[in-house]
């Protein structure tokens, strides 16, 4: 067994600042990614369907 | 053409594509999952603290599979762009858009985490070393060809500027790999080669690989995310894009 307790586990020897640091920026970089991801397709979609909704009304169309 | 009965570049065509990608998403993100937690399980929790560098050695477990993603990454993005412009194939080109980010993210994950792993162990967040300053020259070629697509309007000929930026950055690949035994730097050899056997202990090394597939399963699954839409950005004035789309008057156009 590495670690004696849940303290002990968060301090990480005395290094837990850079532990934690490094992997909390990865969870939070995949985290950023994918907000960006549902965002892009999102702005996708509405401009999509007002544009179909723009022709729609065209009688040209 | 068809090989063993599957018609290969029928899946080169967007429209097949598109649903392709869609059903392997969930695939790989669950893979990304359940490798996540194992590997971290193994690396945090079973690992022993390193006799050297106590526990700030366990950084190794993002920081490695995030260093190998942002030059594999690069590799596959720049043999994607080089398929786009020898066979003008819209997909190929649309790929090698679809990881420029991810790996831009990837290659910043190694700097954020290699400055906080190199800060308690040689006393610096950064040094001008030859392994650092060719990763960060990665990092500046990946925000290169996201800047030069962005910058040219018309979006084939974009793919063909940037698909060459990305061709020559692949020169920087081996460098940064072959950095740490081509010049004398403070960062550490490689602890792990296909010539020899690893340099660590078997949890450690468990872990590293294990983390080293969960990164290679989000990647794949974000560069597929990223890829749909892009599809149906560029397509989204053909039928099966606007069936996609859910818009309500799919005939308007044909």
């Amino acid at each position: 067994m590495t670690w004696a307790s849940g303290a002990d586990f968060f301090a990480m020897g005395g290094y837990g600042l850079y532990v934690w640091g490094s992997l909390g920026m990865c969870v939070a970089v995949i985290v950023a990614e994918q907000i960006l991801l549902k965002l892009r397709r999102a702005t996708l979609l509405r401009e999509a369907h007002e544009e179909s909704a723009a022709n729609a009304g065209d009688p040209i169309q | 053409m068809a090989v063993g009965g599957i018609k290969w570049f029928g899946y080169a065509a967007p429209q097949r594509f598109y649903p392709l990608a869609g059903r392997m998403v969930p695939w790989f993100l669950a893979a990304a999952v359940v490798l996540g937690a194992w590997g971290l399980y193994l690396g945090l929790w079973l690992a022993p603290t390193d006799a050297q560098q106590g526990d700030s050695y366990r950084i190794i477990f993002v920081h490695v599979p995030a260093a190998w993603m942002s030059m594999v990454i690069y590799l596959a993005m720049a043999g994607w762009a080089g398929v786009g412009l020898v066979f003008n194939s819209r997909l190929s080109s649309m790929m090698a858009c679809a990881l420029a980010p991810t790996g831009a993210l990837m290659t910043f994950l190694a700097l954020w985490t290699g400055a906080l792993w190199g800060k308690p162990t040689w006393g610096a967040w950064w040094v001008w070393d030859a392994r650092l300053t060719s990763e960060l020259v990665l990092l500046f070629l990946y925000i290169g060809f996201m800047s030069l697509h962005a910058s040219i309007d018309d979006v084939r000929r974009a793919d063909r500027a940037a698909g060459l930026l990305a061709l020559v950055g692949v020169i920087n690949v081996p460098i940064i790999y072959f950095s740490v035994k081509w010049w004398n730097t403070l960062h550490q050899g490689a602890s792990v080669s296909l010539t020899k056997s690893a340099s660590m202990a078997t949890p450690m090394l468990m872990g590293m690989l294990v983390m080293a597939l969960a990164f290679w399963a989000y990647c794949i699954a974000a560069a597929l995310m990223r890829v749909r839409v892009i599809l149906l950005e560029r397509e989204r004035h053909t039928a099966w894009a606007r069936q996609a789309l859910g818009a309500t008057n799919v005939g308007a156009f044909q």
